[in-house]
């Protein structure tokens, strides 16, 4: 693979993790909006630096709060988010109004339970949500991916979506009632921080330039052995 | 072991997302070669059907670059390659299937024939993305490469007919439909023929069946009541016509594919199953089948050849042509004895109609059937078989060269053989050559007495008309010996020796007294046969034509002659035309709600075009110095006085001819015509609307007409000023010439080019008021653009050079004044958004037109076309900020097809920006190649890189 953010260090920054693009995307941020490029900052030194529970924690969330203002420093129009919170309330309430038991453990007995009509249609709004706020959130990827929200359902747009869901997955704090699980393997999270970048840059940069970086990765995959691409 | 590198799936995955953006995945897909990165791509989903978007907006197709990356690597990857195709074959993404076709082209034949059901499926359809020359391809390789059955399910889905009501649009013919168009149908099953007839007898039948339910569906279940399927001949013959579309191209492949299949091993068999069919259709191309086969060398064939020119129903008239061409190769190689079965055949007339249908043929069209005796009815025998015999008399031997001998002694010569011209109508029965052999007692005897003969005969009164048409023009002295007999002539007749005359006129001829006293008595001829004219009850369609080209004549000699004696002449008979009662109300209301315009319908009805030849008269008079032509001027203008107004003549074809031609009355009459164009101004806006319809008429006619200049400003100055006012503007109008430019448009014309003239000046009240708000921008912007135009097309001719200088300094000015308005806020930009034409003209200076086409575009303003790429390369050798400026605002404000010309020129204008040293104009190529990129436009972002290695 050549150059791109996970290309060789051009020397500053933990690790020498600043690579020639991550200056650009970071230069290329901070020419929309200065909080952003931080984010993006300290998302890169998180995941590049010492890995800790911590450090992971903060780079993710760095990661996530990114994604989310991108198509406002954009300039794209806004998706919002379906509110799940607000129907997880609506379900709470007719859950306790109806006098349902809170513990699993309290739950009928049987494969079927009547719940009231309430209550079910509470569930509905829930399950609306949950399914509104996973397109939702794919066309948001699409809008970063493509410039366009139509085409969420394309190769590169789950792929890029695959590693946002990771970093989301990876913003919340842990269990600590429970063990700690192992760390991710920095090369995986910098390989997947890598394919949130390669989308920036195709938002950010100029599509000239962009278009010659794929000459070059054309080359490369266009390699027979020997020639230097494997 | 494959010499391509293995990638990291870490890179794959990488990769796909640097190419997320459309352009740059066409890019990479475009050029990805390596078959290795078949499987890592595959596990990503990368080959999945992108499917087909529906909105608001409609259905969309999202791109599928991946397929020509597929194509590319099937040979490499053939199984992989078609589980992937497997997949996504029943898309309905056109982009998805058409690449599926391509790429199961690529794949090897055993692959190939897992997809052919869904192949067939998706060409079925009628999809029309799909290539239909590369699924030819595919049947000619699966035929080739001994898939027969396989080829057969797509040429099924290619040829098989279906009923157009079953829903598919795409190529229906009629009722029936196909999933190919016409045009393809037709060039690639006749591709196929070769191919298709080498399947044998499967292959004919396979064809046959189609042509069975083409026309089941054409008989709509009709059954026996159906009029069926006809064409002259089933050979190749210019008279078929190809009226049947699918059919006919069905029974080209029938026949052809029936001949090849008889030549090799199914021999007669191909005909048997032709002949044996039950349709008459199918049956005459088992005889033509027969007949062109029978020369093979297969004795099979040549002897159930013979067999069907001794039965006896293959005589009958359906299928004559067929047994015309049957008995021409094969009676040369008849036995004797077979010769004496035929002969015995024909003279029994066992195939003759039967003795009722001889009766009536013997008196048509209307005579007494019970008066015909035996002899008549032995005699239409005997003609019937004089006929038959006729068309392959040269290959008649023995008893029946004898038989045919008598009977052409009996009959002598027939014109109309049975075979050779079957169509009915089109053929003069006379040659140009044969009506010149008559004297003129023969011939108009001929012509009082002749009527078309019996069904299915091929002569018609027109067509023998059109002979005379043509003789009338060679010799129109010859009918003149007519005299008053020539009002006695059937219309039709009268009417082509006349138009024959037109065109004699125009080559010197001159009528006679004694023809200009024949053509004055037409004149008089009341046109009260209603019939034929429903929309104009009391004129006869056939002497509204005839009166129509008389006009022509009369014109015709008017144009051609300065001598008082014809113009007299023609005044004569031209007089009483001026009130001819074509159009009438009724008829030009149909005219007009046909679509047609008022000028059209002068030029196509009676009334207007004698109008139009009276002012032709009136210009051909005032080159006339004498009291007689001065009374005789003053009798036309008279006339002409009676028509002008919708008081007087309300026909809108009138008024169109009269704003065609107020320039010729003006220059005979200044008074008569100001008093004219006076009446036309004011009912421009009068709230009368017929009123206003006639002067719309008169003046949109006019001002299209004349070319601007100071005669016409002066003749037109008051039609201008009404139709540039705010009271024109508010009111409904009519044009009379339908064109692309409307009056305001030719009004702003007329006004924008004197000025550049120096007929008027920036100051003229005619200036103010162009651009006081009453016409639209759209108009100005137009007239303006015009003049631009009309500069560079001056500046294209050598003979124009001395006057384009001052020309294009007032027009400059102009411009300059139409710019300082628009940035006092008195004006707008848009003004100046076809101002395109003044850059490409080529005559003005950079350093002028530049910094204003910049001016224009900064306030949104794009140029209705952006075809000055040239010119704009030209700028930026000396201002590249403002030249990429310029360039960017045209591409982005412009669809991506219409800037062709701005494309091919914008490399060297990106890179003289990018090496300019200025900020801005750096900036701006570079956001200008970024939106290039994003458009996908890789080879213009090539030749910049080449522009920029020059230096």
């Amino acid at each position: 693979m050549v150059g791109g953010p996970g290309g060789p260090a051009t020397g500053s920054g933990p690790g020498g993790c600043w690579t020639e693009a991550r200056t650009q995307i970071f230069a290329l941020l901070d020419a929309k909006d200065s909080d952003a490029a931080e984010l993006y900052k300290v998302a890169v030194e998180s995941l590049a630096g010492r890995l800790t529970g911590a450090s992971v924690l903060v780079g993710a969330h760095c990661v996530r709060e990114l994604i989310k203002v991108l198509p406002v420093i954009l300039g794209y129009p806004v998706i919002e988010r379906a509110d799940a919170s607000r129907a997880a309330r609506e379900l709470n309430r007719a859950w306790l109004e109806a006098g349902l038991p809170r513990a699993p453990e309290g739950a009928p007995q049987g494969e079927v339970v009547s719940v009231p009509r309430a209550v079910y249609v509470s569930v509905i709004d829930v399950v609306n949500a949950g399914a509104s706020g996973s397109k939702n959130s794919r066309e948001l990827t699409s809008l970063i991916v493509t410039g366009q929200s139509r085409d969420p359902e394309a190769p590169p747009v789950q792929r890029v979506h695959r590693s946002i869901e990771m970093f989301r997955g990876l913003a919340h704090a842990r269990d600590y009632t429970k063990p700690a699980g192992p760390l991710p393997g920095q090369e995986h999270l910098l390989g997947e921080l890598a394919i949130i970048e390669e989308a920036l840059l195709n938002r950010l940069a100029n599509m000239a330039d962009r278009a010659k970086t794929v000459y070059g990765l054309l080359a490369v995959a266009n390699s027979k052995v020997g020639e230097g691409g494997q | 072991m494959s010499p391509w590198s293995v990638p990291d799936p870490g890179d794959v995955a990488r990769t796909l997302a640097a190419v997320g953006e459309p352009s740059l995945r066409r890019l990479f897909f475009g050029g990805l070669e390596n078959p290795e990165w078949l499987e890592p791509l595959a596990a990503l989903g990368t080959f999945a059907d992108p499917g087909v978007d529906i909105s608001d907006a409609g259905r969309s197709a999202l791109p599928w670059p991946e397929g020509d990356y597929l194509r590319r690597v099937a040979p490499e990857r053939p199984v992989r390659v078609r589980s992937l195709l497997q997949e996504v074959v029943g898309s309905a993404n056109p982009w998805v299937q058409r690449a599926v076709v391509d790429i199961a082209a690529e794949l090897p034949v055993d692959d190939l024939v897992v997809l052919v059901p869904a192949i067939a499926r998706l060409v079925a359809s009628g999809s029309d993305r799909v290539d239909v020359l590369k699924s030819a391809s595919l049947i000619e390789r699966l035929l080739d490469e001994g898939k027969p059955r396989d080829a057969k399910k797509l040429l099924n889905a290619m040829f098989g007919p279906t009923s157009s009501e079953a829903g598919r649009p795409q190529g229906s013919f009629g009722r029936i439909a196909t999933s190919i168009d016409e045009y393809w149908y037709r060039e690639v099953l006749g591709r196929l023929t070769s191919r298709v007839a080498a399947l044998g007898m499967e292959g004919l039948k396979l064809v046959v069946g189609w042509l069975m339910r083409a026309i089941e569906i054409r008989d709509g279940g009709l059954g026996e009541l159906s009029l069926g399927l006809w064409r002259p001949f089933i050979a190749a013959h210019a008279q078929n016509g190809g009226s049947y579309g699918v059919e006919d191209v069905l029974i080209d492949a029938a026949r052809d594919i029936g001949i090849e299949v008889a030549r090799g091993p199914a021999g007669r068999e191909a005909v048997d199953f032709l002949c044996g069919l039950n349709n008459v259709l199918i049956r005459r191309i088992g005889v033509e089948v027969a007949a062109c086969a029978s020369d093979g060398g297969n004795a099979e064939v040549a002897a159930v050849a013979d067999e069907l020119l001794l039965d006896r129903p293959v005589l009958g008239w359906d299928l004559r042509p067929e047994y015309t061409r049957l008995a021409l190769a094969r009676a040369p190689h008849l036995t004797t004895a077979q010769r004496q079965d035929w002969a015995v055949l024909i003279r029994g007339g066992s195939w003759l109609p039967p003795a009722d249908r001889l009766r009536e043929m013997a008196v048509w069209p209307d005579g007494d059937v019970s008066a015909v005796g035996t002899d008549e009815i032995q005699l239409q025998g005997r003609q019937l078989t004089y006929r038959l015999l006729k068309d392959f008399s040269q290959v008649l031997t023995g008893e029946l060269a004898e038989a045919f001998a008598q009977l052409e002694t009996e009959f002598g010569d027939l014109a109309d053989s049975d075979i050779s011209s079957p169509y009915p109508g089109p053929n003069s029965l006379l040659t140009p050559d044969e009506l010149a052999g008559l004297t003129d007692a023969e011939l108009f005897s001929y012509l009082a007495g002749w009527a078309p003969q019996l069904p299915p005969g091929n002569f018609s009164a027109n067509a023998l008309a059109r002979t005379i048409e043509s003789a009338a023009t060679a010799n129109p002295q010859r009918f003149e010996a007519l005299g008053a007999g020539l009002r006695d002539m059937d219309p039709v007749y009268i009417r082509r020796i006349i138009s024959g005359w037109v065109q004699a006129a125009r080559k010197g001829y001159r009528p006679s007294d004694e023809a200009w006293a024949a053509l004055a008595l037409l004149t008089n001829q009341e046109p009260g046969k209603a019939e034929g004219n429903p929309g104009s009850p009391g004129i006869s369609l056939v002497w509204r034509d005839l009166h129509r080209t008389l006009v022509d004549l009369l014109q015709a000699v008017t144009d051609e002659d300065s001598s008082l004696v014809q113009l007299d002449h023609c005044w004569t008979v031209l007089k009483p035309m001026l009130d001819h009662r074509d159009p009438d109300p009724a008829s030009e209301e149909n005219l007009l709600d046909g679509n047609m315009d008022p000028l059209t319908i002068s030029l196509n009805t009676v009334r207007p075009a004698a109008l139009r030849a009276a002012f032709h008269l009136l210009t051909k008079l005032s080159e006339i110095d004498s009291s007689e032509a001065a009374d005789r001027r003053q009798d036309v203008i008279s006339q002409l006085s009676l028509h002008a107004g919708p008081a007087r003549d309300p026909s809108l074809g009138v008024a169109a001819v009269f704003g065609e031609n107020l320039g010729r009355a003006w220059n005979d009459d200044e008074s008569w015509t100001a008093t004219t164009t006076e009446m036309l101004a004011a009912a421009l806006t009068s709230s009368d609307e017929s009123e206003r319809t006639w002067a719309d008429v008169a003046a949109s006619v006019a001002l299209r007409v004349y070319s601007p200049g100071l005669a016409v400003m002066r003749m037109l100055r008051l039609v201008l000023e009404s139709v540039t006012s705010q009271p024109y503007a508010e009111l409904t109008h009519k044009e009379g010439w339908t064109g692309q430019r409307s009056t305001a448009q030719s009004a702003a014309t007329h006004v924008i080019t004197t000025i550049a003239q120096g007929v008027i000046q920036l100051d003229d009240p005619l200036v103010e008021g162009l651009f006081r708000g009453a016409v639209s921008i759209t108009d100005i912007a137009e007239a303006i653009g015009h003049l631009g135009w009309q500069l560079m097309r001056l500046a294209g001719e050598e003979a124009h050079r001395d006057v384009l200088g001052e020309l294009s300094v007032r027009a400059r000015e102009l411009v300059d004044f139409r710019v300082a308005a628009a940035r006092q806020g008195t004006a707008q930009y848009g003004e100046l958004s076809h101002f395109h034409w003044w850059i490409r003209s080529g005559i003005f200076d950079i350093a002028w037109w530049l910094p204003i086409v910049a001016e224009i575009t900064e306030h949104g303003i794009s140029l209705e076309k952006v075809f000055i790429g040239q010119q704009l390369a030209r700028a930026a050798q000396t201002d590249p900020a403002t030249a990429i400026v310029v360039l960017r605002r045209l591409t982005e404000s412009t669809d991506y097809w219409q800037r062709y010309d701005l494309l091919q020129n914008s490399a060297s204008i990106i890179s003289l920006a990018l090496k300019s040293g200025d900020d801005d104009a750096v900036s701006e190529a570079r956001s200008l190649l970024d939106t290039v990129a994003r458009e996908g436009n890789f080879p213009l972002l090539d030749e910049v890189d080449r522009f920029e290695s020059r230096s």
